[in-house]
């Protein structure tokens, strides 16, 4: 038996202290998961992006393009209707966002490929643990851990965990990292810091359901759900386009040949 | 494309990042519209190929078809029951055993709310399509066996025949006979009206069953209101057991073959008109038990012994295409009315849905 030093018995608002202190950190824990949920959802769903625009997107973007071009044609030769020239002036509008969509992400393609390593995923895990905004006080302390919780989500978006690691070095070596939550902190700042960490997980999860309940997630819900069923649901949606591609593609050779006639 | 209604600190964080998520242009909205649109409708697979196999019947399905508007599949089976499939997700949606005895052809009404189908009871009888509940009866059990039954496009008259040398022509409505058409020889074996109602093709015939007999067979072509026998040719070597008009009414066909034969398949095309032979070819190595013209072209679907089904072109005499998939004979064959699909069924207990390819003319009109 060791002998109990002898200390005096902990005060209520020193009991009431170390409780919160420990919600805290287990609110913190899921947090940081959190943060590594929406990451890599966000990662997920641009790896996915990258695929279905390479086939899919790519398809719409000519055949977008194609149909600018006829509805350009058809307000060119009837100057006098309104209608065809907004027509055209909209599917224009349309032709430009595609190809951009397309180009955007082609530039971001070379960044990522494949999927996330557990190393990685552990990595963010703990620089979202230990460098959370919503940790720190004051408004320039904040803007800090902002900016490089922002740094660390470009890292993990773009794989790169040499950067991550960085970050966490970086952060630790830093004079902030030492102004944790320590003997200085007292029951009204541990109060304060659980309510924004529960709203932040919130925030959160309400960013979490809005991806998913977005565009793009359900697409790729669809396609997953088709894969199981042995289907290549992507294959099928750009075999659906090829015939209205081709079809445009026809409309317009036979407007151009009738505009070489009238010449 | 950060929300910039909603500048609250949380979000700052991310704001950065959110274009991740959000493509420009809807794009993501048209592809996942498009996507939707794909996932409830029939796949239509770009290939030819297999679609879809419907599993069981436990004995050999002798006769398929496919319901006017491509919903539902019918097949009618030595297991003694006819049943009907959804063609999109190859679910049986009914099945009748209502003959208590092997069913030898099961066809659709041209409105598809009717099933006719003949069995080995020696009845041909109408359902309605959606219960099951019989509507009519022709024929009577014991009568022996009632290889074939057609209805008219009107729906008015059913023609059948089996063991005897005749056809028998019966108003639906009333159930009355109205005409026997006399074959050369029996038993008739298959029978088709034409696309608009006016003629009736029958095909029959039978292999010698004593040493020293001969094979025979026969086809013809009927006004059946008349009972006037328009041309026919009596001297097929073989029963012909598949007869059948093009789409457009214009062609006859017939092929013959017997499942334990290994004779030279022999299949004819005649000009409906005159009744000219147009082709005759005896090309085909196994036996033929159906065989249909394709829409939108010359083309030939042949299923036979051989397990396959061959698109034949007639004017070049070479298979175009062939169908494998099947594991036994194939006893039956259905082309869906845009020439896109075909339904097969017979010795492997399976019935199968078909991709098949484009023909030249209808991808020169697409």
């Amino acid at each position: 038996m060791t002998e109990e030093p002898d200390l005096p018995p902990p005060t209520p608002e020193e009991r009431e202290l170390s409780r919160k202190l420990g919600e805290l950190s287990t609110l913190e824990d899921a947090l940081a998961s959190r943060e590594l949920a929406l990451a890599s959802l966000e990662v997920e769903l641009h790896i996915f992006e990258v695929h279905y625009l390479a086939t899919v997107g790519k398809r719409y973007a000519e055949l977008d393009a194609l149909e600018a071009e006829i509805a350009e044609f058809e307000a060119a030769r009837r100057p006098e209707d309104a209608e065809l020239l907004e027509r055209a002036e909209e599917a224009r509008v349309r032709a430009q966002e595609s190809e951009d969509a397309l180009r955007a992400r082609s530039a971001a393609t070379e960044k990522r490929a494949g999927a996330v390593p557990e190393s990685l995923r552990k990595l963010f895990r703990q620089v979202a643990r230990a460098i959370h905004p919503d940790l720190a006080e004051g408004s320039e302390a904040v803007a800090k851990r902002q900016e490089l919780m922002a740094a660390a989500n470009r890292a993990y978006v773009t794989g790169d965990e040499q950067q991550l690691a960085a970050i966490l070095k970086d952060w630790e070596e830093s004079p902030e990292a030492i102004v944790g939550h320590g003997a200085a902190v007292d029951l009204l700042r541990a109060i304060r810091q659980i309510a924004r960490v529960e709203e932040r997980i919130a925030a959160l999860d309400l960013q979490l359901a809005e991806l998913q309940g977005g565009d793009l997630a359900q697409l790729r819900a669809r396609v997953e759900k088709a894969e199981a069923d042995g289907r290549d649901l992507l294959a099928e949606m750009a075999a659906a386009l090829e015939p209205r591609i081709e079809q445009a593609r026809v409309l317009l050779e036979a407007l151009f040949r009738e505009e070489e006639a009238s010449a | 494309m950060s929300d910039p209604e909603q500048p609250q600190t949380g979000d700052l964080v991310r704001a950065g990042d959110r274009t991740l998520a959000v493509s420009g242009g809807g794009l993501a909205a048209r592809a996942l519209a498009l996507a939707t649109d794909l996932l409830v409708r029939p796949v239509v697979p770009p290939q030819p190929g297999e679609v879809r196999c419907f599993r069981g019947h436990r004995d050999c399905v002798m006769s398929v078809a496919l319901s006017p508007d491509g919903r539902f599949a019918l097949s009618a089976s030595w297991d003694q029951t006819w049943r009907i499939w959804e063609v999109d997700t190859g679910r049986e949606v009914l099945r009748n055993e209502g003959h208590g005895h092997r069913v030898s052809s099961a066809v659709f009404s041209h409105d598809g709310l009717t099933v006719l189908s003949a069995g080995w009871d020696g009845t041909v009888r109408a359902w309605e399509r959606e219960t099951g509940a019989e509507t009519a009866r022709f024929g009577a059990p014991g009568d022996g066996i009632v290889h074939c039954a057609a209805l008219s496009p009107d729906g008015r008259t059913v023609a059948w025949g089996g063991g005897d040398p005749y056809v028998v022509l019966c108003d639906l409505a009333t159930g009355e006979e109205f005409r026997r058409c006399e074959v050369p020889v029996g038993p008739v074996r298959a029978l088709r009206f034409s696309p608009d109602g006016r003629l009736l093709l029958s095909g029959s015939g039978q292999v010698a069953l004593t040493a020293g007999g001969r094979d025979n067979g026969t086809v013809c072509l009927w006004d059946p209101y008349s009972g006037d026998r328009l041309w026919g040719i009596a001297d097929a070597t073989e029963p012909v057991l598949s007869v059948a008009f093009s789409p457009d009414g214009a062609t006859a066909f017939a092929s013959t073959g017997w499942p334990s034969r290994g004779r030279l398949n022999i299949t004819r095309l005649w000009e409906v008109e005159s009744g000219r032979l147009l082709h005759r070819y005896e090309a085909h190595r196994h036996p033929v038990f159906s065989g249909s013209i394709l829409p939108a072209g010359h083309n030939l679907l042949l299923a036979g012994r051989d397990r396959l089904l061959r698109i034949w072109d007639p004017q070049t005499e070479e298979e175009v295409h062939r169908l494998e998939g099947h594991t036994d004979a194939v006893y039956a064959a259905a082309v869906s009315p845009d020439g896109r699909f075909a339904l097969s069924g017979g010795s492997d207990q399976t019935i199968r849905l078909w991709r098949l390819p484009d023909t030249p003319r209808a991808a020169r009109t697409r």
